[in-house]
This record gives C-alpha cells, sequence and structure tokens, in this order.
C-alpha cells in the first residue's frame, strides 16, 4: 500500500514538471506607482501585468485591424509624440473621414482614471476599447468580426496564447491586452516631477514658481496634483456648440445638473495635446489661459464653483503658461517602450 | 493509512454525493396570456389587439435558495435567458433544496462595474451598453397591433444600474420542496401597462426603465 502511494506521487511530479515544460507562464511585470501617487484605481486583479500581455496590446493598439476596412487604428487618433491625442484636429475623424463629436482625449495615467470619456459614461478601462471599434465614425466594426479576423490572423492566436495562455481570442482576452498596454502609459517625469522629487540641478525659474502660485490658486481645485486632474465633472461655462450639441455628463445620468459637465481632463503634456475642450475650441494653451482670465460668463447657471473670471495680468498669464510648460515629460512622449512596435 | 483512504471516501462523498441530492432544474416559461411565447409569431390579447414579439431575452442571477427562512445555498452566477436559444431557458444543475427562491432580474452593480466578463456576460451577446457601460437586463422587442390595424413596433431595452435608476429587480417565490422548478414568466400584464402609442422605445437607463422593469418583475410565477 506505502510503495503504491509513492509510485502515485513519483507519477504526479512527473506529470507537474511536463506540464510544466510545454506550459511557459508569461513573465510578470511590475506596475510602478510614482512615488508619493495615489493607488492606482485599476488592479490588475482579473488581469496581471505580464510583458507578453503588454506587447500583445501594444501591436493591436498599432494595427488597423481593428478597423472595419483596416485603414484606422487606436493610434490614428492617439499618437505618442501629442500625449495620445489627435493633434491638430477639434473633433477626430475615424473610417472614411467621417467625423465624430468631441476631441480624442489623452491616454495619460489612465490607471488613475475612474471613468472614461468626456461624460464619463464607461466605466472601467477594460471595456473602454469596445467604443471606438464599434462606433460608426471611428473604426466602425463589430466585436464579432474584428475576433473573426484576429481569430484567422497567422500572427495573433500564438501570441494571444502566450500572454493568456490560449490561442482562442475573446472579447476578454482582446479587451485585457489592449488594457495592459493603456494602462502602462505613465508620465510622471517632466520637470515638475523632478522639482517635486528634488531631483540634483532641476529648479523652477521665478517665473515657473509664480505660475505654480497662481496654478495651485486657480487651477488645481479640479487639475489636482500629482494627476492634473480629478474624479469629478465639472461645468467651465463654454457655451454648447450649436452644430454638436455636446450636453456632456447630462446625456450619462439625466441628472438636470450635470448638464454641461465634462469630465476633467489632466494637464499633463497639455503643450502638445492641442487643440484643446472636450470640442477642441481652442487651438493654443494661450487661448484657454484667456478664457479662465476673461472668457467666462460669471452667469452662467453651470459654471462650477470656485470658477468665475480670474482676470490674469499679462504676466500672470505668463508665468502660469511657462509653469504648465513644466508638465511635459519628454521621457513619456518619446518612450520606445510605446512606440510603433518594430 | 485506514484514515487516508477514509478522508478520501468522506471528502468523495461531500463533493459528489452530497450535491446530487440537492441538484435542481429551473426552467423558465415565457408566455403570453398563458400560451408559451414563441418568436414570430402573432398572439390575440384580451383587447382583441395582436403581439409579435422578435426579441425576448434577458438576465437571471444571484440564485439564494432558502428552507424553511434560512439561507441553504447561493450561486452568484448570472445566466441570459434568450428565446431564441432554447436551451438557455433551462438552469441545470443548480445546488439547494429550498422553499423559497429569490434571485434578481438583471445584472447587480459590482458586476457592472467590474470590467470586461466572459461567458453569458460577454458583452458580445449584444446585451451590453459600451457607451454608458452597464448590462441591458431585459430586451424585447416587437410590435402590436391595435384593433383599428395600426401597426406599433416596439424596442424595450431595460437597464442602469446607478441609483436612482437601478433597474435590477429582486424575485422572490415560494414553491414546494421538489427537486426541479419551472418559472411561469407571462408578460400580458406587463404589455397592458404600457401606452404604446407614448413609449413604443426605451433605450437608455431612465424613470422609464425603471418603472417597466418593476412592472416586469410582478410577471414572475410558479
Amino acid at each position: 500500500m506505502k510503495n503504491r502511494i509513492l509510485f502515485f506521487a513519483f507519477c504526479s511530479c512527473i506529470l507537474v514538471l511536463i506540464s510544466f515544460k510545454f506550459k511557459t507562464e508569461p513573465t510578470i511585470i511590475e506596475f510602478n506607482v510614482p512615488k508619493k501617487w495615489p493607488k492606482p484605481v485599476y488592479s490588475f486583479q482579473n488581469n496581471p501585468l505580464t510583458e507578453e500581455g503588454f506587447q500583445l496590446g501594444r501591436k493591436l493598439f498599432y494595427d488597423p485591424i481593428l478597423s472595419r476596412d483596416s485603414t484606422i487604428s487606436c493610434a490614428s487618433c492617439h499618437l505618442q509624440y501629442t500625449g495620445f491625442t489627435h493633434v491638430d484636429h477639434n473633433v477626430s475623424h475615424g473610417i472614411e473621414g467621417r467625423k465624430g463629436t468631441r476631441n480624442s482625449p489623452v491616454l495619460i495615467n489612465l490607471a488613475w482614471n475612474s471613468t472614461f470619456h468626456w461624460d464619463g459614461g464607461v466605466n472601467h478601462l477594460e471595456v473602454q476599447g469596445i467604443n471606438p471599434i464599434q462606433h460608426p465614425a471611428e473604426m466602425d466594426d463589430k466585436l464579432e468580426n474584428v475576433l473573426k479576423k484576429l481569430n484567422a490572423s497567422s500572427t495573433y492566436p500564438g501570441l494571444f496564447k502566450q500572454a493568456f495562455g490560449t490561442e482562442k481570442i475573446t472579447t476578454s482576452t482582446l479587451m485585457k491586452a489592449l488594457t495592459l498596454y493603456t494602462v502602462s502609459l505613465v508620465s510622471a517625469d517632466s520637470k515638475y516631477d523632478k522639482v517635486m522629487r528634488k531631483e540634483k540641478g532641476v529648479q523652477f525659474s521665478q517665473q515657473e514658481k509664480n505660475g505654480l502660485k497662481l496654478f495651485r490658486n486657480h487651477c488645481a481645485v479640479c487639475h489636482t496634483e500629482p494627476l492634473f486632474t480629478s474624479p469629478t465633472f465639472a461645468g467651465n461655462g463654454l457655451k454648447m456648440d450649436s452644430l454638436l450639441k455636446d450636453v456632456g455628463r447630462y446625456g450619462i445620468t439625466h441628472n438636470p445638473s450635470d448638464s454641461m459637465l465634462f469630465k476633467i481632463p489632466t494637464l499633463r503634456n497639455v503643450e502638445f495635446t492641442f487643440p484643446y475642450m472636450h470640442d477642441g475650441r481652442f487651438k493654443k494653451l494661450k487661448d484657454v489661459i484667456n478664457y479662465y482670465s476673461d472668457g467666462i460668463d460669471p452667469s452662467l447657471s453651470y459654471l462650477s464653483k470656485p470658477l468665475k473670471p480670474f482676470h490674469f495680468s499679462d504676466t500672470e498669464k505668463k508665468d502660469l503658461l511657462s509653469f504648465l510648460l513644466t508638465l511635459t515629460d519628454k521621457a513619456f512622449l518619446y518612450n520606445p517602450r510605446y512606440s510603433f512596435p518594430k | 493509512m485506514n484514515k487516508v483512504v477514509f478522508c478520501f471516501v468522506f471528502s468523495f462523498i461531500l463533493i459528489t454525493g452530497y450535491g446530487q441530492t440537492t441538484s435542481i432544474n429551473i426552467t423558465f416559461q415565457p408566455s403570453i396570456s398563458n400560451e408559451l411565447i414563441e418568436l414570430n409569431t402573432i398572439y390575440s390579447l384580451t383587447d382583441s389587439s395582436k403581439i409579435e414579439i422578435t426579441t425576448c431575452r434577458f438576465y437571471v442571477s444571484n440564485f439564494s435558495f432558502f428552507s424553511k427562512g434560512k439561507l441553504v445555498t447561493q450561486n452568484k452566477e448570472a445566466f441570459l435567458i434568450d428565446l431564441e436559444n432554447p436551451e438557455s431557458l433551462s438552469i441545470d444543475n443548480l445546488n439547494g433544496a429550498f422553499d423559497q427562491l429569490i434571485f434578481n432580474l438583471g445584472i447587480d452593480s459590482s458586476t457592472n462595474v467590474a470590467g470586461i466578463l466572459d461567458g453569458d456576460l460577454d458583452p458580445i451577446k449584444g446585451m451590453y451598453w459600451t457607451w454608458n457601460s452597464g448590462y441591458i437586463n431585459f430586451k424585447l422587442e416587437g410590435s402590436i397591433t391595435n384593433n383599428t390595424g395600426k401597426k406599433n413596433p416596439f424596442e424595450y431595452h431595460l437597464g442602469g444600474y446607478l441609483p436612482p435608476f437601478r433597474t435590477i429587480q429582486t424575485i422572490s417565490i415560494d414553491r414546494e420542496n421538489v427537486n426541479s422548478a419551472t418559472i411561469q414568466f407571462d408578460i400580458s400584464q406587463f404589455i397592458s401597462s404600457i401606452d404604446f402609442e407614448k413609449c413604443s422605445n426605451v433605450m437608455i437607463p431612465g424613470a422609464t426603465a425603471v418603472q417597466l422593469s418593476k412592472s416586469l418583475a410582478t410577471c414572475f410565477k410558479f
């Protein structure tokens, strides 16, 4: 009897060893939270960060196979060098040049975002990607069809097997792969960050210091450090575009007090993420500062407190601008790990 | 050694034998005026109008089985019941001998914010809103022709998990303690409560979706 047990134990060990040899586990990598930053919203609980998953998500992000006629990839509207937004377009255009109704948002520090889209309608990073794939003005495809194309491709099933242990590509593995790439787009190495970390030889100029002070007094309520955003919605008093007719958060909650409120965008890399606002109406950062200085109509019902015309002097405007430029993170914008996979 | 064998046998009984004795099958029977619904078939209503259903699909979840007021077992899974797929009408091998069954019509809020999910909860099933993340708890599409011959197509996509427009409904049914259960889901009452002229399309979360979901919850019976 004892011998039999030993024999069984021996056989099971061999079986386990064999299965390990044939099943290579994906390589777990660490998600680095910058010092003194809050805990990320995305938990990785059901989608551990792996090198294979990240690289697969990256390949998918740059692959037009996700669009109906294979002309548009995620990167078409989210370019790395401009903070992963669609530079120079007030609203983005997708397949066949069709125009959407909103300025494509930046993909920066998404791990800390609790909602997505300008109206916050999307509640989880993993389900976000279905929107551009199926939107008629973006990629205009159907999930079923995209999965069919991916499953039929010569490269993807193998890559999904490496990343998720199974060749069959499903909505879930597709979305998880895309998430592992987009969640990894962390920008935390701007001049601002270096000054805050007290790195040797990096200091704010007097103008930048003045700008930071102004920023903390007037802007930081919504654009809160270190993420330069906050997880709420705000009305900044912009009047509704008569063609786009965007009601913002109200479209999701149907709560009248949410009318014309929009998600607060991060200001990281704001130097390169033009044009600005949900409908991209301001081409230059200067225009945005001028708007908050003198353009706001204080009588508007949907203006979030404590917004009011700040009436900055010319010097103050320059100070503020020079501070905002310290949020540029070249190491992020030119990080080869995020770029088109060769 | 005997102890080891005993443990094995004991756990085997626990895992398999015990489960089998309490396994039950639940079958849903969607009907109109006590007639089982077949898709794309015309049924007469009491007011002599005619109704045709082209889609009838809904989620049931969180089955909790009670016996004499005490929770016996719980199954937190969600199941998609779809008339187009008759197999989906039966849920097999749920564990629980019971005299009261409580389940949800729809998907609870924690599942709605859980990110991407598989199986019946895969967004590919067409029961998920992507632009306003959340599951569609109940889908009913078809048309109604009133006695003057006017045809009104209707589409009800009911969902929404955020207050004040939570649409999930808790259904509680008492029954005798047997090992299979057929749940009648007669939508006649739901249909008769609707003014089709005024409300023929519901595609977003909101007050109407809540009101219609409440009306649906009264249609489940043993």
